[in-house]
């Protein structure tokens, strides 16, 4: 994970439990949040910065917040 | 060769660094680092050649060296970019030549102080080590960072030394380095020793 200050952006390595085994599985993408300031820091809708992104053993697409 | 950012496989993003527009992004499994062009959405290979054996290719291009499970990145703050590898090794690539170097070899199934045996030099002025080994800061680093020092007192922004720079960026090495570096300003002293 990296934060980019100047821009307002975090940017992440993603991955996630993909097939259920309790290990992280990478999703193959690199993805940015672009983060609200106010009263509270929230995030917003990411964007893909890089790669296609990885399936699952069944061939399904990987889940994943993105599109 | 630059490509869409958005159009290349990548098996497992581990490391994370950013220089200006330049985002590093570390493909452990495919033993190659990538620079993501943010400004133009491209990405082209930086460092690795896709093996994960063979010579290292130090001294050479990066992009024909062998750069094995890179994981953490890093970047100075001139832009030399360091490559944490899997067998801890630490890469360094250096942002005009594009030439790659070991700057670390660490035995792997060490994790302290005591194993320490690759060359280091004194830390000097306000800098701290950086990585397990202490190293000075890259020529230009003073002289850049007085510069921006310059410019943040205009600004009223309380500015980043170049070795919070540094660590700003670290993920992987960040504990190592903080440690060490603790280590090496409170013991003064060859930390093989200890």
């Amino acid at each position: 994970m990296l934060l980019d200050e100047a821009n307002g952006l975090i940017y992440v390595s993603d991955a996630c439990d993909a097939d259920g085994d309790g290990n992280a599985d990478p999703s193959g993408r690199v993805i940015s949040y672009p983060l609200h300031a106010g009263s509270t820091i929230s995030l917003g809708t990411p964007t893909g910065v890089t790669g296609t992104g990885n399936t699952i053993a069944n061939g399904q697409p990987f889940p994943s917040q993105l599109s | 060769m630059n490509r869409p950012a958005t159009s290349i496989n990548i098996f497992v993003a581990f490391g994370l660094a950013m220089f200006g527009s330049s985002l590093y992004v570390s493909d452990e499994y495919a033993h190659i680092v990538y620079r993501v062009d943010l400004g133009r959405g491209s990405i082209s290979t930086y460092a690795g050649n896709g093996k994960g054996f063979g010579p290292s290719g130090d001294g050479g291009v990066a992009t024909s060296a062998v750069v094995p499970y890179p994981q953490g990145l890093t970047v100075d703050c001139l832009g030399n970019l360091y490559i944490l590898q899997l067998s801890s090794d630490i890469r360094r690539v250096d942002v005009k030549s594009k030439a790659i170097t070991t700057v670390s070899s660490i035995p792997p199934t060490s994790n302290t102080s005591a194993s320490i045996t690759t060359p280091r030099t004194e830390t000097s002025g306000p800098f701290t080590t950086t990585f397990r080994v202490g190293a000075r800061p890259p020529e230009g680093c003073t002289a850049r960072r007085d510069r921006e020092d310059r410019g943040h007192r205009r600004k009223n922004i309380k500015p980043l030394r170049c070795a919070e720079r540094l660590d700003r960026y670290s993920s992987y090495v960040r504990p190592v380095s903080a440690e060490v570096g603790h280590l090496w300003k409170r013991q003064g002293r060859d930390l093989a020793t200890h």
